[in-house]
């Protein structure tokens, strides 16, 4: 049959059909290539998709962001697959926004686009756009220009229709009155407490009722599970504790180290400087030179120095502190100057020095001799360095020891303790919620409870607590999570329960108080009858901040009192303390300019989120009514 | 294919097949490229209709901006006559009402809104209109109209703002416990004047007794 197919296929015909067939297999999968692969996806938006590399990038730019608002620990408080849909819900808003925007119709031209480019700083050199640059840093990108010009064309238009609602958003003035009086409101008010300490020593506690409460209690009264460790310890400290540097070897090293110890010579200088100017005539140059010597006898007859120098110098930079110039190294002046300095001896005062400056007269003030520091002062220093040296490199070679003896011997710490002359230390009890310094370490907490070392009981691996410290641990006894006895807390389920019961009190008293008020008590006569005083304020804004929240925020709940009325309200502090709130006047404060100033700042803060619900709700409403999926395994 | 005897009766039948439909199939190709072609032009037609609407909607926010209400009127004009089919219409007309209120020419405000309300055919915008509509009903006392343009519609995703002016137009009409319905419904719901909101729901006072 074969040979019948190779006969037939050779017409005109055959090969049309041939090419009929090849067509389809040569252009199969070819979008795999136009579109750039990573084709499984993580979400789809109307039929068009969201692909996993898409989201990988902006995963990761995520990751970046978090990581340089929160630093590296911020997985502990947000956990990744928040911060997973956090990222795709955002993609799919940007998808449903584009295409949106796209369907409505707002479009941006080329010139808007060019001009926008032309705008970003990253692309000019000396202020100008430079095309080169532009290519090149959307090249870094992994981006042709064509690209981010498209993708800037679409960004434009979402801003278009977003901003267009954000920004044609107002308040109309009689609610931004309206916010402004609320903000400034102000009210007066008296109020009075009735303390939960006021009735505490009325109430009485059973034995029984604790027995009871404990009982119905049990899980709160447990005590967690305990774990108790032995372990070895490798560390750079413990090993140079250990060692002796022998005299021999602190004499080579001092030797070797001689350099550090010299303290070099020290000259501490002043000078005055008569200026000598190249361009000037001869006659001029005498004339300076005339001055110098002038001086210079000045000097040398005895005047004060530093006087002379702020007087005739010509240094600006030492002329005010006398001519000092502080100490000086060599290689740090002109070579006639230098030489002259390191031929004088203490208080010499030279003659006249000439340089490329024109005349000094130099006084050395100081002269400190090279000293060396002895072998004796040194040597701590020296038994420290020699230590931590040496433990550095033992520790080295010892801890890939330890870790292949305590995994060779993964049932004992012994011979890794022998081996390395290691002492085998316990730890004390701890749970979970760790312990003492040593075992309030995270490593050692989770360590200790591993399955490698909690369950099946063999060493853990070198565990690194800080830099140069290793540790090996090994279980040596647990002890199960267990309740509490009654005894143990019973003193505590009293003090529980006689709070709960005195709060209950306060609360049916202070309601009963409420309802005298109610009934035409006054405040003031319940107070008395109470024995307790009466807390009387006026002006009180909404932000008080001195005056506890609760009642401030009551006192704003209240009805406004007319006609001379007073109203009244209740409420409870978390103590449970309960205040009786008797609300008299309401008004508005005076507003100053600065005050004006900052309701114009207010007024913008109001518009810009009445603006923001209005896209936020835009934006949920298209999401809505569009088909979006999201395939949270491919996340 | 055995009907085929040899190359020569195969290619006369090819021929004649295309004797037979080829005029047929050269129409249809033509029609057929013609129309693709024709859709896409219209497609690029009015692509460069929103553009121009596009870079008109731009120039009148900056005119708008600058305070110049001779030429943002001239230039609202045009796109409201030449480009109505575009969004740009709709969008200019309410940044043209928001400067009106800044003006406190309500009137002005009121048909601007009015227009664009009916003219946008956005369910999105269409509850934004009616919103800013509404509310600029309340700030010229038309009380009544605000509440008739907003009390019975589907909130879709606008519940905050939409009970946010209800507990508004409630509190007007002197009815605090409807008000305090709709303030606390919005107050269940995202937003970002949470503050005013509570505020203005505080103060309808309704938590505490009067002294006899």
């Amino acid at each position: 049959m074969l040979q019948s197919i190779r006969d037939k296929a050779q017409g005109v015909f055959a090969w049309v059909i041939i090419i009929i067939i090849i067509i389809p297999f040569a252009l199969w999968g070819i979008q795999e290539y136009l579109g750039g692969g990573g084709s499984v996806a993580v979400a789809s938006v109307a039929g068009e998709e969201i692909t996993q590399r898409e989201f990988q990038s902006a995963y990761q730019n995520q990751l970046q962001r978090l990581r340089g608002i929160f630093g590296a620990r911020f997985s502990q408080f947000m956990p990744e697959s928040r911060v997973k849909k956090q990222v795709i819900d955002q993609l799919v808003q940007e998808k449903v926004l584009l295409k949106s925007t796209r369907e409505f119709g707002y479009r941006v031209g080329d010139e808007r686009v060019i001009r926008e480019i032309q705008k970003i700083p990253a692309f000019q050199k000396n202020g100008v756009f430079d095309h080169q640059e532009y290519k090149r840093k959307v090249g870094w990108q992994g981006m042709s220009p064509k690209l981010f010009e498209s993708r800037i064309k679409n960004a434009l238009a979402n801003d278009q229709f977003s901003n267009g609602i954000k920004d044609s958003a107002f308040v109309i003035e009689s609610n931004a009155k309206k916010y402004e009086q609320l903000m400034n409101q102000q009210r007066n008010f008296s109020y009075m407490q009735i303390l939960v300490s006021s009735v505490s020593n009325q109430v009485k506690v059973s034995d029984e009722e604790i027995k009871q409460y404990y009982q119905k209690h049990l899980d709160e009264y447990e005590e967690a599970e305990k774990v108790k460790v032995e372990y070895i310890e490798l560390s750079v400290e413990l090993l140079a504790k250990g060692l002796k540097p022998s005299e021999k070897e602190l004499t080579k090293a001092y030797n070797d180290q001689k350099d550090k110890f010299i303290e070099k010579e020290k000259r501490k200088v002043s000078h005055i400087l008569i200026q000598l100017d190249d361009t000037s005539t001869d006659d001029e140059k005498k004339k300076v030179k005339v001055l110098a010597e002038k001086v210079l006898t000045k000097v040398k007859s005895g005047g004060n120095f530093s006087e002379l120098a702020k007087t005739y110098s010509d240094d600006p930079g030492s002329k005010e502190q006398g001519g000092d110039l502080g100490y000086i190294n060599r290689g740090e002046m002109v070579a006639e100057f230098e030489n002259a300095v390191f031929k004088m001896i203490q208080g010499e005062i030279s003659g006249l020095v000439k340089t490329e400056y024109g005349y000094h007269i130099i006084k050395l003030t100081e002269l400190v001799e090279e000293t060396t520091k002895s072998f004796e002062s040194v040597k701590s220093q020296l038994v420290k360095s020699i230590q931590g040296q040496e433990a550095e490199n033992i520790f080295f070679e010892k801890s890939e020891l330890l870790t292949n003896l305590v995994f060779e011997n993964s049932d004992s710490l012994e011979p890794a303790a022998n081996e390395l002359e290691l002492k085998i230390q316990q730890s004390d009890w701890f749970s979970r919620a760790g312990g003492n310094a040593f075992s309030q370490q995270p490593k050692i907490i989770s360590t200790s409870f591993s399955d490698v070392v909690f369950k099946n009981r063999l060493n853990s691996e070198p565990i690194e607590t800080s830099t140069n410290k290793l540790i090996v641990l090994r279980f040596k006894d647990s002890q199960p999570a267990k309740n509490k006895s009654l005894e143990s807390v019973k003193k505590e389920i009293r003090a529980t329960l006689k709070l709960e019961k005195s709060k209950a009190m306060v609360r049916v008293q202070g309601l009963k108080l409420f309802k005298e008020l109610s009934n035409g008590g006054k405040l003031e006569d319940i107070a008395k009858k109470e024995k307790v005083s009466v807390v009387n304020k006026t002006d009180i804004m909404r932000n008080d901040t001195v005056i506890p929240n609760i009642i401030v925020s009551s006192v704003f709940k209240s009805i406004k009192p007319a006609n001379g009325k007073a109203t009244y309200s209740k409420a409870i502090l978390p103590s449970g303390d309960y205040v009786l709130i008797q609300l008299t006047k309401v008004s508005n404060k005076v507003l100053d300019k600065t005050n004006k100033i900052d309701a114009i700042e207010k007024n913008k803060q109001l518009i810009q989120s009445i603006g923001t619900d209005e896209i936020e709700a835009v934006l949920s409403g298209l999401k809505k009514a569009t088909d979006v999926q999201i395939f949270s395994d491919n996340l | 294919m055995d009907i085929y005897a040899s190359e020569e009766e195969q290619v006369e039948a090819l021929k004649k097949w295309w004797k037979e439909n080829g005029r047929s199939i050269i129409a249809g190709a033509i029609i057929g490229i013609g129309g693709v072609l024709g859709w896409k032009g219209w497609i690029e037609y009015q692509d460069q209709r929103s553009v121009q609407a596009s870079s008109q909607y731009e120039q009148l926010v900056k005119a708008l901006k600058d305070d110049k209400k001779d030429l943002s009127e001239k230039i609202v004009k045009q796109i409201k006559s030449e480009y109505k089919s575009t969004p740009y219409a709709v969008m200019s007309v309410l940044h043209v009402a928001k400067y009106q209120v800044g003006k406190a020419d309500l009137i002005g405000a009121i048909a601007s809104l009015k227009w664009a309300y009916e003219n946008t055919n956005t369910a999105e915008i269409k509850h934004v209109t009616r919103l800013r509509l509404a509310t600029a009903y309340i700030e010229s006392n038309k009380i009544d109209e605000a509440y008739k343009l907003i009390k019975d519609v589907n909130q879709g995703s606008f519940t905050a703002l939409y009970e946010d002016l209800l507990g508004d137009i409630h509190a007007l009409k002197n009815e605090p416990a409807k008000a305090r319905n709709n303030y606390q419904a919005a107050l269940l719901m995202g937003t970002k004047n949470r503050q005013f909101i509570q505020m203005k729901l505080d103060d309808l006072g309704l938590v505490s007794v009067v002294e006899k």
